[in-house]
């Protein structure tokens, strides 16, 4: 076993230090030669790119200048797209959906008289006749199975005419949003 | 040897300064793919004995003056500088101890006491070292240096334009030298510098243990050194029943024949002869004792 007593403190290791510094010198250099080289491939780019723009820029200003409307026109169309895309916004099925649906699935001894679609609201209320109660039933279990309908009430019937089992009856629908 | 000149100076590796009482030695090496070559030595006398009574800023600038001689050839390059003492002078002990303090300033404290206990004298600057377990008890190895004497020294290297590298006893660098050697076997090494000599012990694992160390005496003190290797060696062993000393080495093997005669007289056996460890061993023996003394310190890695 080696005595390693010491009286004075060891210096530093000013070899390890100096090869360590020249060693970060030699990769500095080359990171900078490099870098150099990069720099003037980044310049060919960007000579290249300051063409392109000029010749686009020169493109540009032979193209016809289309003058824009008043203001006065411009806040007309803006509002008449607002409305346009609040009518958009309605809940659930359009009118036109509903109506195929109920040509699809509506019984054949059931005849829509009317029908109040409020697309915005996603309520629709349909006043209809069948010749019997069975009709009217099918009718309702056909509209309740419908994944589109969230509610399905019967608001109103009532016997129709002189026939005992004709019947008129009132459907109020509110339509998933 | 040739004396140090400006033609050693690319080469140089390392340098061994030892400072003795009367005289100060240095020595140049070069450490070049894996071998090692001895390139110069020199010696100078000082104008005052050193380590003698107080030091004072006369003694300083006198060592100042006798380093920065010395070390001309190779001022301004960055040269490691090993500086070796007598061992009289950074005294030495080894103590066996059931647990070695983990806080540094305990540590320090118990290093303190246990040197002035071992040493019988008012402790200076202190440094330790741990040696792990022996005979089944942690050793520690603690050593002291007068602060004043230190001052001087770092002083005159400061002023001689030196930062050592290390600055330790001349016994512990020539044991250091040979400790490749020493594994196997127990031993002892007495360790002669022209101003103080030093016995160190080893076991068989090569733990080393500071025995003794005491200025030399004017004259042939041959005789009386070796008495007192022999009666420190017997209780020594005597210590514990695991203790031997299967080897005896003198150093160096010039200067320190006489004594090694003795020795042999005395054991009834040849000791050792040692001289330079076996990278230098090509190398010649420098003129002086203290310039061997200054080529151990070179080595110093």
């Amino acid at each position: 076993m080696k005595i390693t007593l010491n009286f004075v403190a060891r210096p530093w290791r000013w070899q390890v230090v100096a090869g360590t510094a020249a060693a970060l010198a030699v990769v500095l250099l080359l990171a900078s030669a490099w870098l150099a080289l990069d720099y003037s491939d980044v310049r060919e780019q960007s000579a290249r790119a300051q063409l392109r723009l000029e010749r686009l820029s020169a493109q540009l200003q032979r193209l016809p200048r289309a003058a824009l409307p008043p203001a006065s026109e411009r806040d007309t169309l803006r509002a008449r797209v607002g409305v346009l895309n609040a009518q958009g916004a309605a809940r659930g099925w359009t009118t036109a959906q509903l109506l195929v649906w109920l040509e699809e699935k509506m019984p054949a001894d059931v005849h829509l008289v009317s029908i109040h679609h409020k697309a915005r609201e996603g309520e629709a209320l349909l006043v209809s006749e069948s010749r019997n109660a069975a009709s009217l039933t099918a009718f309702l279990q056909k509209l309740e199975r419908e994944p589109a309908f969230a509610e399905v009430l019967l608001a109103k019937q009532a016997n129709r005419g002189t026939d005992a089992d004709a019947m008129r009856f009132e459907i109020r629908l509110k339509l998933r949003g | 040897m040739s004396p140090l000149s400006s033609d050693v100076r690319p080469r140089a590796s390392s340098a061994g300064l030892y400072v003795g009482r009367e005289q100060v030695a240095c020595a140049l090496l070069a450490h070049d793919k894996g071998v090692t070559s001895l390139l110069a030595t020199r010696a100078v006398r000082l104008e005052s004995p050193l380590f003698n009574g107080a030091p004072t800023s006369l003694l300083r600038s006198a060592l100042a003056r006798a380093l920065a001689e010395l070390m001309l050839p190779i001022r301004g390059r960055h040269v490691p500088v090993h500086l070796v003492v007598p061992d009289a002078l950074a005294r030495s002990a080894a103590f066996e101890l059931e647990e070695v303090p983990a806080n540094a300033t305990a540590l320090e404290r118990l290093v303190q006491f246990r040197l002035g206990k071992e040493l019988g004298a008012n402790t200076g600057v202190c440094v330790s070292q741990s040696l792990g377990e022996a005979e089944g008890r942690k050793v520690l190895l603690g050593a002291t240096l007068d602060a004043g004497w230190l001052e001087l020294l770092r002083g005159a290297c400061a002023d001689a334009g030196i930062v050592p590298w290390t600055l330790g006893a001349a016994g512990a660098a020539i044991f250091n030298s040979f400790e490749t050697q020493l594994a196997g076997k127990s031993g002892a090494l007495v360790a002669l510098s022209p101003d103080a000599w030093a016995l160190w012990a080893w076991d068989a694992n090569g733990l080393p243990r500071p025995l003794r160390a005491q200025w030399r005496g004017t004259g042939a003190d041959e005789s009386s050194i070796a008495a007192e290797v022999e009666r420190t060696l017997i209780a020594f062993t005597d210590g514990h029943e695991s203790r031997a000393v299967e080897r005896l080495a003198v150093w160096p093997a010039g200067a320190g024949e006489a004594l090694a005669s003795v020795l042999d007289e005395r054991t009834g056996q040849r000791c050792e002869r040692w001289s330079f460890p076996a990278t230098l061993a090509d190398a010649a023996q420098p003129e002086s004792p203290a310039e061997s003394v200054a080529v151990i310190g070179a080595l110093i890695p």
